[in-house]
């Protein structure tokens, strides 16, 4: 199921929402498990038991190693089972075909490919599982022993399909007590229809545009090249940060709070900070579970360019099983370690406008290699971005495309930056007054007609972030 | 403030809930006139169904076609695209006066499929000039709407181009003068009322000009001028099949016949009816809220329609075609004793079946509109063209398979 369509805003929802709040205190965790099951078995009907089954194999080594917590050896070796076994499933669902495509070319040889069917979210949930049992394991988080709550984790229906990553740690004490007040509720009601608006209303339409623009082919103007690639660097933005919303704004609702994964990230100054505002609970995951366990910047500047380097690759490779995703993954783990070593006492004195520049020109092309996964089509298309490719700096198909598009790229800019906040937050709409609560409802009850308009006039619309 | 906040919890609680409830309640349509197509019925739950997650889709498509005030929901969808600047909406390009101009994209063509038309249709036209005489077989093209009023398009919106379907055609055909190219002549009347606005086809006044070039081109008779036909304007609330892809608010259309003076004494069989007509318009027939007001003209389309006439001049018409030519049969009705008109969209009867049923044709009428041929995925019997009788119940297999 999906948050933007009719089934989720229409049946789902309200009876979940009826549902949680008519249940006694202590069946709602039992309640919000069975839904979220519900939830997920509506997308994956088969594949529903396989994340029951990471579940029981997660809450049970979670008490094993509680219970051997005094001897060492067998504690680790908990430890390497229950992480082998999270990442043994990942990467059969996840990256068999990909395996076997890179034995074929090194060895020459002619295995068939399985096409083995991606769970949807499987990533996604199968990292919050390690960040339960590694955590454990390092005594960080408290033993689960409430099999029901430990399931209700895996499977909250707001972040189970595509993020934020929630570890463990920030929400065990959610789980068992928590409340809503109707501050949280009617935030969560905001922050739900913002990303609601934000995936039907801008990253739907962002799409269509790089639709449109990619069917051209490779011999497109330099000025429609840049516009594709502004194009789909603001369709992936709206639709991730879009469901970040979704899901923070639906947490919000069950009386969760979970940790923010974006924050304005193309306003960033320098790659460095990119990755700091840009898919948060991914980048603190691989901190907190790869980088530092490998010595981080701790262990001299030789290992600490290895271990980047590893996390770097991983993380291209967490994003798909393809070698464009590994190599988008290097392609920003070069440019932060030359941040890093090089290029840093060059930025700090350059003027803000052109380190924005600079950080939002590398991100679009980092996206490039997200986008045109065939390498054809990607230096095609980078050719074309500079002026290589045929059709010169515009022609007609490019105006009519610009002017058709315009108005929408120019609130696609405004609304990833955080101007309209500030602006918002400053003189016409102060907090905490009633003027500004009137505002808010206003733009929300505006935002969700508009939405459902656009979602009863088109039909097909999945996340992007949905092979993941 | 907390009591806004409330308000907000609970306007937000109405929306769901009303949602849902509407929903629920408000009652299933099965057709919608608007849209011109059936509505999905809500899926019978199975076990396997779901776990193919083929209910899922099935309950999905429900829920969208069923939600309730979709089209008004749609209207709010067309305006909000229209306000953000968006030059075209569901395909469709707003063109001047009210023309709402379909935008058929080059790439949603399967080249083999229209290479394979272009095949059946020379193959056809050959075959038919052999044994016709290349004097008595023609072959119109009709240009789509969006190309003959292309003056209408907005601001740099990309032409679609046509062209070399004529040129591919003109190539295989033994003498290539029998196919006529109508976008100039349309094009000439480009600012009169040739097109429907909300709709593809062309009107009867579109169809008079192809006529009346058609006639001059070929010197088969001189063209009757316009006055000749006694015009009569039978609907004023035609919405076609371009105003349900996108309903901006556009004048509605007019539907005019124009009858010529040897409509009496015509007689109209159609292969799915039992009874002749005595006419070539159905009034009655579509003048309720949600018919298709075009199927005026002869009652819509169906396989084999036969006309016979009054005229006395001996010929008898083979006239292959798509929707186009039931508005332009009026102009032929002077020329020939017996019109047979034939649409391979409806019906799977191998040429040759036909022309050994009407042994006394003596002119052949191709006339396709350029986007419903490249299209068209049932012509492979036009081609084959050897006589044959159709003999008692013969057990085809591939007619029974399709």
């Amino acid at each position: 199921m999906v948050f933007s369509s009719t089934i989720f805003l229409c049946v789902y929802l309200p009876l979940v929402l009826l549902g949680y709040y008519i249940c006694p205190k202590k069946g709602k965790n039992l309640f919000l498990l069975i839904v979220s099951l519900v939830f997920y078995a509506w997308g994956e009907p088969k594949y529903v038991f396989l994340m029951i089954f990471s579940i029981l194999i997660n809450y049970v080594f979670g008490l094993l190693m509680d219970k051997h917590r005094e001897n060492k050896k067998r504690l680790k070796l908990m430890l390497v089972l229950s992480v082998a076994i999270d990442l043994g499933l990942l990467s059969v669902f996840k990256y068999t075909d990909f395996i076997i495509t890179n034995i074929n070319s090194i060895f020459n040889t002619g295995f068939d490919l399985l096409n083995i069917a991606l769970p949807i979210g499987i990533s996604f949930y199968t990292f919050q599982a390690m960040s339960y049992t590694i955590d454990v394991y390092r005594d960080n988080v408290r033993v689960q022993r409430n099999l029901i709550d430990f399931g209700m984790y895996i499977t909250m229906f707001p972040q189970l399909i595509a993020g934020p990553i929630v570890r463990y740690a920030d929400v065990q004490d959610q789980l068992a007590e928590r409340s809503v007040t109707t501050a949280d509720f009617s935030e969560g009601i905001m922050r739900f229809v913002v990303g609601l608006g934000k995936k039907v209303l801008l990253a739907n339409q962002m799409g269509a545009v790089w639709t449109d623009i990619y069917a051209l082919g490779g011999d497109v103007s330099a000025l429609m090249a840049w516009t594709g690639a502004v194009a789909f660097t603001f369709q992936i933005y709206f639709d991730f940060s879009g469901y970040s919303d979704m899901a923070i704004g639906l947490g919000a609702m069950f009386g969760f709070s979970f940790p923010e994964n974006f924050n304005y990230p193309y306003e960033s100054k320098s790659i460095t900070e990119f990755w700091r505002r840009w898919h948060i609970s991914l980048g603190t995951w691989f901190r907190e579970y790869v980088y530092i366990p490998l010595g981080g910047n701790r262990k001299g500047v030789a290992r600490q360019m290895l271990n980047l380097a590893i996390v770097w690759f991983l993380t291209g490779l967490w994003h798909g099983a393809h070698l464009s995703f590994v190599m988008w993954g290097l392609y920003y783990g070069v440019l932060v370690v030359l941040e890093k070593i090089l290029w840093k006492p060059v930025l700090e004195k350059l003027p803000s406008v052109l380190r924005h520049i600079y950080t939002f020109v590398l991100v679009m092309i980092g996206w490039s290699l997200f986008f045109c996964q065939d390498m054809a089509d990607r230096s095609g298309f980078l050719k074309a971005m500079f002026f290589q490719a045929g059709g010169g700096l515009a022609n007609q198909q490019t105006m009519y495309l610009l002017l058709s598009h315009l108005c929408l790229l120019l609130i696609a800019l405004i609304g990833s930056l955080s101007l309209l906040k500030r602006f918002m937050n400053s003189r016409l709409f102060p907090e905490n007054t009633a003027r500004r609560e009137m505002a808010c409802m206003v733009w929300m009850v505006v935002l969700f007609v508009a939405c459902v308009a656009m979602l009863v006039n088109s039909s097909y619309n999945p996340f992007l972030y949905f092979r993941f | 403030m907390k009591k806004i906040r409330i308000i907000m919890l609970l306007v937000f609680c109405v929306m769901l809930t009303g949602g849902a409830l509407a929903t629920w309640l408000v009652p299933d349509r099965e057709y919608s006139a608007l849209e011109n197509r059936e509505l999905t019925q809500s899926p019978e739950f199975s076990g396997r169904e779901f776990l193919k997650g083929e209910y899922q889709t099935a309950y999905e498509s429900y829920l969208n076609d069923q939600f309730p005030m979709r089209d008004r929901w749609v209207d709010v969808a067309v305006r909000l695209q229209s306000a953000a600047g968006r030059k075209d909406i569901n395909d469709v390009y707003p063109g001047t006066e009210g023309y709402l101009l379909e935008k058929n994209e080059e790439k949603d063509c399967d080249s083999g499929q229209v290479e394979e038309n272009i095949e059946t249709l020379s193959s056809f036209l050959n075959d038919m000039t052999q044994t016709y005489g290349d004097k008595h077989v023609s072959c119109l093209m009709i240009p789509s709407k969006t190309l003959a009023l292309s003056n209408r398009l907005p601001a740099f919106a990309k032409l679609p181009e046509r062209k070399e379907i004529i040129n591919s055609l003109k190539e295989k055909l033994s003498h290539p003068n029998e196919l006529m190219d109508l976008l100039e002549p349309l094009q000439k009347h480009q600012n009169e009322y040739i097109y429907y606005r909300t709709d593809h086809h062309w009107t009867t006044l579109g169809a008079y000009y192809a006529y009346q070039s058609w006639a001059e081109k070929r010197g088969q008779a001189t063209p009757r001028p316009l006055k000749h036909y006694r015009q009569e304007t039978i609907f004023t609330d035609f919405y076609g099949t371009t105003y349900n892809k996108v309903h901006l608010p556009v004048p509605a259309d007019e539907v005019t016949l124009f009858h010529s003076p040897a409509e009496k004494g015509i007689e109209v069989s159609r292969d799915d009816e039992d009874e002749e007509a005595d006419t070539l318009y159905f009034p009655k027939e579509t003048s309720n809220i949600g018919c298709n007001r075009y199927d005026v003209f002869l009652s819509g389309n169906t396989f084999k329609i036969e006309i016979n006439t009054k005229a006395k001049t001996g010929r008898t018409l083979l006239l292959v075609k798509d929707s186009f030519a039931n508005c332009f049969v009026p102009f032929l009705t002077e020329d020939y004793d017996r019109i047979i008109m034939i649409d391979y969209r409806y019906g799977k009867i191998p040429m040759g079946t036909i022309l050994s049923e009407y042994s006394d044709i003596t002119d052949v009428l191709v006339m396709f509109n350029t986007d419903k041929f490249m299209e068209n995925t049932k012509l492979g019997k036009l081609a084959q063209t050897e006589k044959k009788e159709q003999t008692m119940q013969a057990f085809d297999p591939e007619e029974f398979l399709g």
